[in-house]
């Protein structure tokens, strides 16, 4: 098998990692190692931001300075995209895993999540990584 | 700085047979990649020592099937 592409991290794949949870921390640390990209799309890193106590922000902020890291942003064109990704999925409050959902889908990355059904339901042919 | 023979072939190569600076300039950028990766997985290291974050073999085993990484030698760390 050879190395991904990358890796997409939802929101609660970023929370899962500032609650010190050792397998999400084991994939960040092995992409370091290896220099696969971990990408962190807009809307997950600011849902997972206003749910973390401000101590933890710091956490956060250390994920996201990673050499590997890669924070997509919303874009016009994108947000017209995610938001047909939605109304499809009738799930018009879920921006966060609608942009994960996304941009695992445009980049042919699997996403790493611990609300699979969530996602599954938004775009069923994405992989998808649950957390154990 | 030494290099094996057959680094420093390639190295030529790559950098434009024998161009000074572009062999620098590459050399270089490869020294800061590798300093970055260092740093990062030192900041790593001791933010999961500082939070009581624990690896064990099946979580480095799981890591490395999800990113396509059986085969490469890891620096594991510490556990």
């Amino acid at each position: 098998m050879s190395a991904v592409g990358g890796v997409v991290l939802d929101s609660t794949a970023l929370l899962a990692f500032v609650s010190g949870r050792p397998y999400v921390a084991a994939v960040v640390w092995h992409a370091v190692e290896q220099g696969v990209v971990l990408v962190m799309p807009a809307a997950s890193l600011a849902d997972a931001q206003a749910r973390l106590a401000p101590a933890d922000l710091e956490v956060i902020e250390v994920l996201v300075d990673l050499p590997v890291a890669v924070v997509v942003d919303l874009t016009r064109g994108e947000a017209r995209q995610v938001a047909a990704v939605l109304a499809k999925a009738g799930q018009p409050d879920c921006l966060a895993a609608g942009h994960a959902a996304w941009t695992a889908r445009n980049r042919g990355m699997p996403v790493m999540t611990s609300d699979p059904a969530l996602l599954r339901a938004l775009a069923a042919d994405i992989e998808i990584d649950e957390l154990p | 700085m030494t290099l094996p023979v057959e680094q420093a072939q390639r190295l030529r190569r790559l950098a434009g047979e024998g161009d000074a600076a572009s062999i620098s300039a590459y050399v270089s950028k490869a020294v800061r990649a590798q300093l970055d990766k260092d740093a990062a997985l030192d900041r790593l290291t001791r933010l999961y020592a500082e939070r009581g974050v624990t690896l064990h073999a099946e979580h480095h085993a799981r890591a490395r099937h999800l990113l396509g990484l059986e085969g490469h030698d890891p620096q594991v760390p510490a556990s």
